[in-house]
C-alpha cells in the first residue's frame, strides 16, 4: 500500500473515531477521555495530510484542532451548538479526504472556519505540533483508590450516596465495592444510620481536585481517601495489602513459605480480616483488568481484505481435501494414514478456527454509523431520541458485516419514523418525551441474534390490514392472526405510512431489509405491541463461508441442510400418496406441519424406500417439514456458488464437494419454505395423515 | 419450612426504611424463610438500600430471606451504590 493509500484508511478510522467521541461529548461535554481522543484525531490528520500533499486538509484542520485545544485546556466548554458544528466540521474533512475538491468546497471551508473562530478565536491557537510534549496529551490520566465512609447521620441530615458515586463513576472506568464500617447486629441495626464503606476504583484522566469536587458538599462530614495509584502499582494481594497498611511485610513473607492462597490464609490467620482481603482482591482484579488494557498492544500489520478472502478459499478448498483424504482412510484401513489423517483434521480445524477470528470484525465497529443516523434524524424530525447500543464486542464476518449496514439503517430510520411518537403524544401516552431504540447484538445457538426494538406505538395491525387488502396482497376473508398481519409489512412496496417522507415511507424499506438478510442466509422476525413498541430481530450465521449442515440422500444425490435451521427428525412410513404429493401435512405432536417431498421438487427417479425420513426445519419462525430417503450425518460444509444456470433454481443456496468428490447441493431453508408457501396443494392433504 | 412473601413498598427510602425494618423482621419471626418482593418497588434510596442489604448478609441462620421481582430502576440505583450482586431468586 502505497502512503496515500495507509493515509486515506488511517483517515477513516480517525473520523470515525471522532464522531464517536463527539457523540459522547454531545451527552458528556466534560468527559477528558474523549476530548483527548477527538483532539489527537484531528492532530493525527493535520500532520498526516499535510505529509501527502493534501494541504488543505491540513489547512481546515488546523482551525478545528484548535478549538479541541481550547476545549483540552478548558478555555471553551463544549455544548450542542458547538458539537453540530464540529460534527458538520468533521463531515466536511470527510468530503475533502475522499470526494474530489471544488471551488464549492472551498467555500464551505472558509465558512465553517469563520464559526469555528467565532468559537474559537485564533489568538488561543494550538501550540505548533512540535512543541507539544507528548505527556501533556495524557496529563492528569491515573488509577485513584477512593474509600468513603458517609456519615452516619447522612441519611437523616438528607444526604444520599447514590448522586456522589454516579458522579464518580462518570468519569471513567471504574470499580465499586460496598462494605458495613461494623458489622450490623439483627436486633440493634438502625437502618437510618449509615453503616456503610464504599471502595471506588477508578481509572480516569482527573486530577485529585476534580474528584474532590464530586464531594463538595459532605466533605466536611465524611470521611474520604482518595489515593492515587502508580500506572506500575503492583497487582499482587501481598503488595496491594501493604499498600493500604493492612499488614506488614516480614508477617507477609512468613506466611507465603506455605502454598495455598495468601488471601485465604491471611484471613484465616486473623491478622487480616475477611472484609479487607475481599477489597484488596477486588483492588487486584481492577489492576490487572487496567494493566491488560494499557499494555501496549500488539504489533498489527494492515493486508488488504481481497487476501483474507483468497485465505479463506484456501482453507476451505483444505477442509474438501482433508474430507477426501479421510474417505480414502476410512476405505483403506492403513494405520499410517490414519494417524496422518486425524494429524491433518486437527491442523485443518484449528487453521479453519485462526483463519475465521482474522476475518471477525466487533459489530460495535459500526454502532457508531447509526448513533449518528438517530441524533441527525431525530432532529430533522423533531423527536427526542436516544440510542442505547449493547453487545458492540459481538463479532460477526466480516463480509456479513458489511452487508448488515444497510438493513440496519432501514430499520432504524423505520423506527425513527413511524416507532417513536412526537414527544407531546408520548406525553399524553403516560410515556416519557424521549424515546428509546435499543440496538442489541448476542451470540444465540451459533447465530449473531441483532435486535432493534423501541418503545414506541406499535404497529397498527387494523391500518396494515386495510392496507392490504387495498394493496390485493390479502383478501378480507383471510383470516390472519395479529402475527401474520404485522409480518405484511415485509411484502415488497407495502407501506402505511400516511405520508412519502425523505426518512422512509417509500414502501421499499422492510421488503429489501428481509431480502437482503435472507440473502445472508439469516432471518429476520418483528414482534410488536400496538402502544408498546415494536421489536426486529434478525438472526445471522458467523460466517458465510463455511457452515455446519446435515447431510441427507434422495435417491443417490446428496443434499446439505443447514444445521441451524433443523429442530428435530422423523422416521415415518412410505405410504402410497407420498409418491404423488409434492407437498403434505404431517400431524406431529398436535401441531400440523406442511412438509414438502424433495423428491418431487428435485425430481428424483429412483424408487422411494419403505421408510421417510421428515426433517423438521424453522424458517420466518414457522415449522416446516422436508421429506428425504436416509439422513447421512452431520458434516462440516464449504459453500461454493452455483453456476449462474443454476442460481434461480428454487430452493438452492449453494453447493459443496464431499469426501469421495460427489457434488452435495446445499439447500436454501427460507427459499423453500416461501415456495411451499406459495404451493397450495397441502390445503388438500390427506385427512388419515398418521401422527407422528 | 413456612414461608412468607412480602410486597416492598413501592418506595424504599429513609422515611419508611425503620417501618420495613420491623415489618420483616417481625414476619421473620414468626416464618423460617421470608420472600421479598421488589417488583413494586419503583423507588429506592441509599438507606432503602442498605436495608435490602442488611437483610441479605445480616439476618442469622437458620432464618433465610430471599428476594425476587426487581425492577431494571431499581437495579440500576443498587448498581450505583455497589450492590449489583444482591441475589435474586431464579
Amino acid at each position: 500500500m502505497d502512503l496515500l493509500n495507509v493515509f486515506l484508511e488511517e483517515a477513516r478510522e480517525h473520523l470515525n473515531a471522532l464522531e464517536e467521541s463527539l457523540l459522547v461529548l454531545e451527552q458528556s461535554p466534560s468527559d477528558a477521555s474523549e476530548i483527548n481522543t477527538a483532539f489527537r484525531a484531528m492532530h493525527t490528520i493535520k500532520g498526516s495530510a499535510g505529509m501527502v500533499g493534501l494541504d488543505h486538509v491540513s489547512y481546515f484542520t488546523h482551525h478545528v484542532e484548535t478549538l479541541f485545544d481550547q476545549v483540552r485546556k478548558g478555555i471553551i466548554r463544549l455544548d450542542h451548538a458547538s458539537i453540530s458544528l464540529l460534527l458538520d466540521a468533521k463531515d466536511h474533512v470527510e468530503s475533502l479526504i475522499f470526494k474530489e475538491s471544488s471551488n464549492e468546497m472551498m467555500a464551505i471551508s472558509e465558512q465553517l472556519i469563520h464559526r469555528l473562530q467565532d468559537i474559537a478565536p485564533t489568538e488561543h491557537a494550538v501550540t505548533p505540533e512540535a512543541e507539544i510534549p507528548p505527556s501533556q496529551l495524557d496529563e492528569g490520566e491515573g488509577y485513584w483508590r477512593i474509600t468513603i465512609a458517609p456519615d452516619e447521620n447522612a441519611f437523616v441530615d438528607g444526604f444520599d450516596c447514590m448522586p456522589v458515586l454516579r458522579e464518580l463513576q462518570s468519569l471513567g472506568d471504574s470499580a465499586l465495592t460496598v462494605g458495613w464500617r461494623e458489622q450490623p447486629q439483627q436486633e440493634s441495626f438502625d437502618p437510618l444510620k449509615c453503616n456503610l464503606v464504599f471502595l471506588l476504583l477508578l481509572s480516569a484522566d482527573v486530577s485529585k481536585d476534580s474528584i474532590h469536587d464530586a464531594f463538595m458538599f459532605v466533605q466536611d462530614d465524611w470521611q474520604i481517601d482518595i489515593d492515587r495509584l502508580s500506572f506500575n502499582e503492583s497487582d499482587k494481594l501481598g503488595d496491594i495489602l501493604q499498600d493500604i497498611g493492612a499488614i506488614d511485610k516480614a508477617k507477609i513473607e512468613a506466611i507465603q513459605n506455605s502454598k495455598p492462597k495468601l488471601g485465604e490464609l491471611l484471613s484465616e490467620s486473623g491478622l487480616v480480616s475477611e472484609k479487607t482481603v475481599d477489597q484488596a482482591l477486588q483492588q487486584q482484579a481492577f489492576i490487572r483488568k487496567e494493566k491488560e488494557k494499557t499494555t501496549p498492544s500488539q504489533p498489527t500489520i494492515k493486508v488488504p481484505s481481497n487476501k483474507l478472502d483468497r485465505l479463506m478459499d484456501l482453507v476451505s478448498e483444505l477442509v474438501i481435501v482433508h474430507s477426501a483424504i479421510s474417505q480414502v482412510s476410512l476405505v483403506n484401513d492403513i494405520e499410517a494414514l490414519d494417524t496422518a489423517s486425524e494429524e491433518l483434521g486437527r491442523l485443518t480445524a484449528e487453521l479453519r478456527d485462526t483463519t475465521f477470528s482474522v476475518r471477525m470484525l466487533p459489530i460495535g465497529s459500526t454502532f457508531g454509523r447509526f448513533r449518528r443516523l438517530v441524533r441527525d434524524l431525530s432532529r430533522e424530525l423533531g423527536k427526542q431520541v436516544q440510542l442505547e447500543t449493547y453487545g458492540a464486542d459481538t463479532e460477526l464476518d466480516k463480509v456479513v458485516l458489511e452487508r448488515l449496514g444497510d438493513p440496519l439503517v432501514h430499520i432504524l430510520r423505520n423506527s425513527l419514523d413511524h416507532g417513536i411518537e412526537m414527544a407531546d403524544v408520548r406525553q399524553a401516552a403516560g410515556k416519557s418525551s424521549q424515546g428509546t431504540i435499543k440496538l442489541e447484538a448476542t451470540y444465540e445457538s451459533g447465530s449473531v441474534k441483532i435486535t432493534v426494538s423501541d418503545d414506541g406505538g406499535g404497529l397498527h395491525a387494523d391500518k396494515i390490514l386495510a392496507k392490504a387488502i387495498e394493496r390485493g396482497v390479502v383478501s378480507a376473508e383471510d383470516n390472519l392472526s395479529v402475527h401474520e398481519i404485522q409480518n405484511l409489512i415485509f411484502e415488497p412496496g407495502f407501506s402505511t405510512a400516511a405520508k412519502v417522507s425523505d426518512v422512509s415511507g417509500r414502501g421499499v424499506g422492510m421488503d429489501v431489509v428481509k431480502t437482503s438478510i435472507e440473502a445472508l442466509q439469516g432471518q429476520v422476525t418483528i414482534d410488536s405491541v400496538q402502544g408498546k413498541g415494536t421489536a426486529i430481530a434478525i438472526t445471522l450465521p458467523m460466517t458465510l463461508a463455511i457452515i455446519e449442515g446435515l447431510l441427507v440422500r434422495i435417491g443417490i444425490e446428496y443434499y446439505v441442510i443447514p444445521l441451524n435451521t433443523v429442530q428435530e427428525c422423523i422416521e415415518e412410513q412410505t405410504t402410497e400418496s407420498m409418491l404423488h404429493q409434492s407437498t403434505r401435512v404431517i400431524n406431529c405432536r398436535g401441531d400440523y406441519i406442511t412438509c414438502i417431498n424433495l423428491r418431487q421438487l428435485f425430481h428424483v427417479k429412483q424408487d422411494m424406500p419403505k421408510l421417510q425420513q421428515t426433517i423438521i426445519c424453522r424458517a420466518q419462525e414457522q415449522q416446516f417439514g422436508l421429506s428425504v430417503d436416509e439422513i447421512v450425518g452431520q458434516r462440516q460444509t464449504v459453500i461454493k456458488n452455483l453456476s449462474p444456470l443454476y442460481r434461480h433454481t428454487t430452493g438452492l443456496l449453494g453447493a459443496t464437494i464431499l469426501g469421495d468428490g460427489n457434488v452435495a447441493l446445499i439447500l436454501d431453508i427460507n427459499d423453500l419454505y416461501d415456495s411451499c408457501q406459495l404451493s397450495d396443494s397441502y390445503e388438500n392433504m390427506p385427512a388419515e395423515t398418521p401422527p407422528c | 419450612m413456612s414461608k412468607k412473601t412480602v410486597v416492598a413498598p413501592k418506595e424504599l427510602t429513609v422515611a419508611n426504611a425503620k417501618q420495613s425494618k420491623e415489618d420483616w423482621l417481625a414476619q421473620l419471626s414468626e416464618h423460617q424463610h421470608l420472600r421479598l418482593d421488589l417488583s413494586e418497588m419503583e423507588e429506592i434510596d441509599t438507606c432503602g438500600a442498605q436495608l435490602l442489604w442488611f437483610f441479605h448478609q445480616c439476618i442469622i441462620a437458620p432464618k433465610t430471606v430471599s428476594f425476587f421481582g426487581l425492577t431494571e430502576h431499581a437495579k440500576r440505583a443498587l448498581a450505583i451504590i455497589g450492590m449489583q450482586d444482591l441475589p435474586l431468586e431464579k
